[in-house]
């Protein structure tokens, strides 16, 4: 890796953290978590948030101790040639299998508001080829638009909460983990909401194109303590103005939380509309990064030199993937191996990789 | 660079064969519905599961105003209805009827006739009003005493839309405090929260305008009965909704004389105490008034403050424990007693069957009220 | 020649010069100057006596012995008045002189130039094709016998534009200079701004044919070494046969050259430039065109005008909003009414759209082609008052703008609410600053109205992250274009969407990566710093000291 390549300022790694971390999902996670932790789920987002918090300390001191590498690379270093290709595969599908499941809510996202009756061709075809003409670019032009779109969405989402807590009432958030509200036996709805978390293993990919690597631990625990951040407010937003009950029957208690306030001096009548068109953007930045990562995995494990052509012979495969998750049930369930795949992977592998390199490092001394 | 092209191109190919028309139409071929509403159908031979369901859609050319708008007569808008069981296929009788796709983007009032609230409930009629993505949260419920599309037909004295003006009437900025200000969302909300009823306000037919004040009580989504003005004054006073005003009360040195006061600043805080075994919810309402009006002939002087205090005091005091009996007798916990001892004492409230015990749950009211003189006249 | 060889031998420095001219001839780098003067005469005849303007004045200078002398220029090119005083004057006037150089007539040019001419700007040249440019540039070549060097004369003058206000990008206030079609008149404007030693002004000549003079102009010490090499390495790729205007160069340079941004800068403003030297970029002047080209450049740069700077801050940033509203609405106004129109009326209030829908009735197009018809309308309208001479133009635009739109609103041909858009963003396209940016937007407008009428909110969405997507891939000469705001920088902020007072401007933009980064002499750190020192402040402690 050569001096060049490293463009990305550590502020660009944080941002495209949370551009990874926040899409589809935080529509859909004060949904899950009130189903297990009821009034006190801001309690239970912020804990989830800083176990992840910490899987990222762990993932960030692993792609420290490989500053020219990626994880491709030092993997088979670790865990030997067959062994690390095995990982590598393994992490190139986590990644991939976000970018269906990304385009699939896009699509249900527009056909439930923007365009009743658009084709999934349409939608997903051209998300999926706005997103492919992205995800062929360098790194360096994807942390740009990464950056630019997920403050966006932020900023738009953050507003929007903010109007919104005119109708927010404390007593939504009471009692602190009463016993008749709690249910851990859901343990679909606790396993669901790591999809909503689990982006940082980025950091494993890019460490190469960052500029001041020693930087990037705290890039990403800022990154992700942002995420919990803004999850947190999230869900303590929607808990308060609908209480838990109301929150677990709805599907996107984001965009309801945008249909129940209108700013009566801005010509647009519906905030909901704005928030789910800045909202397309954040979508796009999880898909885009994690289309990214997939294929920069695979193109270095067959030694290709640039990922420009795999990104594009992906296209099929995700359209074809995204039309098969036919409705919320089947998406959800996938949604579900996607959360246990980023689970073992942030909880079980990358714990293992470090454990073992540190080993290796110290045998070496 | 040819790379690069492939896309863009891929795009515009995509773009271009297919023109799409899903769901897009021009503003002047849909027909947009300001308001719905619900009524027991008149026709004899309705089935007993069907319902009168009817929209009120706007006559844009009369409604633009302008040159061409005014000079045409008639009201600029137009109320249809259908007798369906439910509403989808309403919508859809509706619809062979009209070359306009009906629009429910701008629906913004449902009226539902208490019988309809009554026997269906609102749980039903209301479904799809829930699930359609178009319709906001902000949109009105109303209970309406008398037929639902009667309210809707009325051409309002002032402004253009009916519903509008219905809408204004039971909004916030009507400024009244016997309307109990809720919407879809509100009521959504309420209805899932443990330990409170929904209330929704009440609107009937006037002779030629719409009267509003009052509310409807709701039970599981059914109606079960009204709250009259003063009753719904004092629910709003114990919900903390309360915005401003007036009371009359007797003058204490002369009765035959009337003082008017406002109120704007009204408190209610709920605590739960342990009389003996049993608890007992005491609610403390503080809240301060100035006096508005004298019918007769003196005006503020300190020697009323005692007796003044007092006698508005007791008019409050009066209005809420009205509030109070009718909830307990309907046996609906509109005042959200439930809500609270739920969120702040679930130890309890886990030991309570609600719907039996709120009846007969201990209610203790302590209200003070006091004079905050703002003075433009003194004397007569 | 043999004979005279014979007679008077060469000395070995001259043989060693004629041996230098034979291999540089080999190498086809144009015939040099022989010492025999009818021949160096004759073949500049053939080369260029054909045209008529060329004139060729023979004379003899009377020196210790006559010598037969050959001026060479173009008529009109040329300034006759320089050449009648200064040149044949000087050397028509000598009468006999006897020197001691003026029996050296082997270095006869040298010491002529040396001795004789009161001319500011000579020098000598044996390359004839150096010599036949300087001649085609006006400039005048005297040719002496028995001499193999010419002198070239300055003796450029001819008509030209005064300087005058800038047509392209007027402003209320600031200086009312414009550059001309000058070169050196343009860089001797910008010398009279910078009186910098570090003021480098390199001079290339491009074109096959033209050859033109293109100067490079920027701060030694301030602008990074990098950007100007570049600069110089991509003007000496161009290969062309002539360059008309600067938007030749500037579409040689171009980073992108399919994209519809442009990359570089165009201005006419004096002050303009001046400000991005100073900033640390590098200008490129053209002759025989006032508009200069200044790069690198980011998106927003494109949009500030030269005024900014000159109106206290609290207008600037009320004028940078306005344009970045006006940005907004002249790229997006059409799109959004067609999809709110026609895929999402729920955003458009009530009483609005019911009013929009009303006004519709009865409109025989619908709303895309109805916004299509108005837009192409409107570009016509804008061309035809542009080609039209002054005073007619302005009464195309208000015929055609405002009686053919309340015509056709009276036909209800087009609704109302149509022509307001179409007005608007009409009107809005006008802020921009300059003409080159302006249309990039109108070209947009077209494909974005389109994707609204196909995809709704979602398809320009879309459509909007595609343009960023490519926006944030273009770099302007290694400067990300969409900087400060991506790649985030703090300290460039400060003259981006608001603008703080200039003496917090203290640092230079570090987009450009300047050599020498701090501009004013405030001790702050950064601008929000030095926005708590405000200079008078500084100014009273020091009074305070003095006492």
């Amino acid at each position: 890796m050569s001096r060049k390549l490293r463009s990305l300022f550590s502020r660009q790694v944080t941002m495209m953290i949370l551009g990874l971390t926040i899409g589809a999902g935080i529509l859909t996670l004060p949904s899950a978590v009130a189903r297990v932790f009821g009034a006190s789920s801001w309690i239970g987002t912020l804990i989830i948030g800083l176990f992840f918090t910490g899987g990222s300390y762990v993932a960030a001191k692993l792609a420290q101790m490989f500053p020219e590498e990626t994880i491709v690379e030092y993997s088979q270093k670790i865990l030997g040639k067959y062994f690390g290709i095995i990982f590598s595969i393994l992490f190139a599908v986590f990644f991939f299998s976000f970018v269906p499941i990304e385009t699939r809510i896009m699509h249900e996202l527009v056909n439930i508001s923007l365009l009743p009756q658009a084709p999934s061709w349409f939608v997903n075809g051209v998300f999926i080829l706005v997103m492919a003409y992205a995800a062929s670019k360098d790194i360096t032009q994807l942390a740009q638009v990464n950056e630019l779109l997920i403050e966006i969405a932020l900023v738009v989402g953050v507003f929007v909460s903010i109007l919104a807590w005119q109708h927010f009432k404390p007593m939504h958030m009471l009692p602190v983990f009463a016993k008749n509200q709690l249910h851990f036996e859901q343990i679909g709805a606790e396993i669901g909401t790591a999809f909503s978390y689990a982006g940082f293993p980025l950091v494993n990919m890019i460490l190469p194109y960052i500029r001041n690597p020693e930087e990037v631990t705290r890039a990403t625990i800022k990154g992700n303590l942002l995420v919990t951040l803004i999850y947190t407010f999230f869900t303590i937003t929607v808990i308060g103005v609908f209480g838990y009950k109301e929150t677990i029957d709805l599907a996107w208690p984001g965009l309801e939380l945008a249909k129940s306030v209108n700013l009566e001096a801005v010509i647009l009548e519906r905030l909901d509309l704005i928030l789910l068109i800045s909202w397309i953007s954040a979508v796009f930045t999880t898909g885009v990064l994690a289309y990214f990562v997939a294929a920069l995995v695979i193109s270095k494990l067959f030694g290709l030199r640039n990922h420009t052509f795999v990104v594009w012979a992906m296209v099929p495969l995700i359209y074809y993937l995204s039309t098969s998750l036919k409705n919320y049930f089947v998406w959800n369930q996938w949604g579900l191996y996607i959360s246990i795949l980023a689970i073992i992977i942030s909880f079980l592998l990358i714990p293992l990789l470090y454990f073992l390199a540190l080993i290796k490092a110290r045998r070496r001394n | 660079m040819y790379k690069k092209m492939i896309p863009i191109f891929l795009l515009i190919i995509i773009l271009f064969t297919q023109s799409g028309c899903w769901e897009g139409r021009e503003l002047n071929a849909r027909a947009f519905v300001t308001a719905v509403a619900f009524d027991m159908p008149e026709d004899p031979e309705a089935l007993p599961n069907q319902f009168l369901f009817s929209i009120q859609v706007p006559i844009p050319e009369k409604m633009a105003g302008g040159e061409s708008g005014q000079s045409a007569g008639g009201k600029p808008f137009l109320v249809f209805g259908t007798t369906t069981d439910n509403v989808l296929s309403g919508i859809l009788q509706l619809q062979c009827q009209l070359d306009r796709k009906i629009f429910f983007g701008h629906t913004r009032l449902i009226l539902v006739n208490e019988k309809v609230a009554r026997i269906f409930g609102l749980e039903r009629v209301l479904d799809y009003f829930k699930r359609n993505f178009r319709i906001q949260r902000m949109a009105r419920v109303a209970i309406v005493e008398g037929e639902a599309r009667e309210v809707l037909n009325i051409q309002p004295p002032i402004g253009q839309t009916p519903s509008t003006y219905i809408l204004n009437l039971i909004s916030p900025q009507s400024g009244s405090s016997f309307n109990y200000i809720s919407d879809l969302g509100k009521w959504l909300v309420l209805e899932s929260d443990e330990g409170i009823d929904p209330v929704l306000p009440r609107i009937c037919k006037g002779k030629e305008t719409a009267l509003t004040g009052g509310a409807a009580v709701l039970k599981n989504g059914r109606f079960l009965g009204w709250l009259n003005n003063f009753e719904t004054r004092g629910l709003n006073i114990l919900l903390n909704e309360f915005t401003e005003s007036d009371y009359r009360v007797k003058c204490p040195f002369h009765p035959e004389e009337i003082i008017c006061v406002g109120v704007n600043n009204l408190r209610s805080r709920y605590r739960l105490v342990k009389e003996g075994n049993n608890p007992v919810l005491k609610i403390n309402v503080v809240g301060r008034f100035e006096t508005r009006e004298f019918s007769g002939s003196h005006g503020p002087m300190v020697q009323l403050t005692e007796g003044l205090e007092r006698a508005v005091t007791e008019k409050v005091r009066e209005e809420i424990e009205m509030a109070i009996n009718k909830a307990q007798n309907l046996g609906a916990d509109i005042l959200g007693v439930g809500r609270y001892i739920q969120a702040y004492h679930p130890q309890l409230w886990a030991k309570l069957n609600w719907d039996q015990e709120f009846p007969y749950f201990p209610i203790k009211l302590e209200v003070k009220m006091e004079w905050a003189l703002t003075v433009r006249r003194l004397g007569a | 020649m043999d004979k005279k060889k014979f007679r008077r031998p060469k000395p070995p420095s001259e043989i060693r010069k004629d041996k230098e001219k034979q291999q540089k001839e080999a190498e086809g780098k144009g015939p040099f100057l022989r010492r025999d003067l009818v021949t160096n005469v004759n073949y500049l005849k053939e080369t260029i006596g054909k045209s008529k303007d060329v004139v060729f004045r023979e004379f003899i200078m009377d020196l210790t012995e006559p010598v037969q002398i050959v001026i060479v220029f173009v008529d009109g090119l040329a300034a006759k008045e320089i050449i009648n005083e200064y040149i044949l004057e000087a050397l028509t006037f000598q009468g006999g002189l006897e020197t001691d150089w003026s029996r050296d007539r082997r270095n006869l040019a040298r010491n002529i130039k040396d001795y004789v001419l009161n001319i500011n700007e000579v020098s000598l040249q044996s390359d004839c094709s150096e010599i036949i440019t300087a001649i085609l540039s006006g400039e005048t070549v005297i040719l002496i016998e028995d001499n193999d060097l010419a002198i070239i004369c300055n003796t450029r003058g001819w008509e030209h534009r005064g300087i005058q206000e800038p047509q392209t990008e007027a402003a209320i206030r600031g200086p009312k200079v414009g550059f001309n079609e000058l070169l050196r008149s343009n860089t001797a404007q910008i010398r009279r701004w910078i009186r910098d030693q570090d003021l480098i002004i390199n001079t290339l000549k491009i074109g096959v044919r033209s050859k033109t003079d293109v100067a490079i102009v920027y701060l030694e010490s301030v602008a990074k070494p990098q950007i100007v090499t570049e600069v110089e390495k991509r003007l000496n790729k161009i290969e062309i046969d002539g360059l008309l205007e600067s938007a030749y160069i500037q579409e040689y340079i171009e980073d992108r050259h399919y994209s519809l941004f442009p990359t570089v800068q165009t201005t006419e403003r004096v002050d303009r430039v001046v400000a991005s030297i100073l900033e640390g970029r590098v200008a490129v002047l053209m002759d025989n065109t006032p508009f200069a080209l200044i790069m690198p450049v980011t998106f927003w740069q494109l949009y500030y005008s030269a005024e900014d700077y000159y109106h206290r801050w609290p207008l600037a940033i009320l004028l940078r909003l306005i344009r970045f509203i006006s940005f907004f609405f002249s790229l997006y106004l059409p799109a959004l009414y067609l999809a709110f129109a026609v895929h999402s009326p729920e955003l458009i209030p009530f009483n609005l759209a019911i009013k929009i829908a009303g006004t519709r009735e009865g409109i025989p197009f619908p709303v895309f082609l109805e916004a299509l018809i108005m837009e192409i309308a409107i570009e016509i309208i804008r061309e035809a008052s542009v080609r039209l001479p002054g005073p007619f133009g302005q009464t195309i635009g208000i015929v055609g703008g405002f009686i053919l739109g309340d015509a056709a609103v009276r036909a209800g041909l087009i609704s109302p609410i149509m022509t307001i858009v179409v007005a608007l963003t009409a009107i809005s396209s006008f802020t921009a600053p300059s003409f080159g940016v302006a249309i990039t937007m109108r070209i947009l407008r077209f494909p974005l109205m389109i994707v609204a009428q196909v995809g709704g909110l979602y398809g320009l969405s879309m459509a909007t992250i595609f343009f960023l997507i490519n926006l944030a891939g273009i770099r302007s000469f290694g400067v990300p274009f969409l900087s400060p705001l991506v790649p985030f920088n703090f300290s460039d902020l400060k003259d981006s969407i608001f603008v703080v007072p200039r003496w917090a401007m203290i640092k230079r933009p570090l987009v450009y990566e300047p050599l020498d980064v701090k501009r004013e002499g405030s001790k702050a750190k950064n601008w929000w710093e030095a926005l708590f020192n405000p200079p008078s402040k500084n100014k009273k402690g020091a009074g305070k000291e003095d006492e």
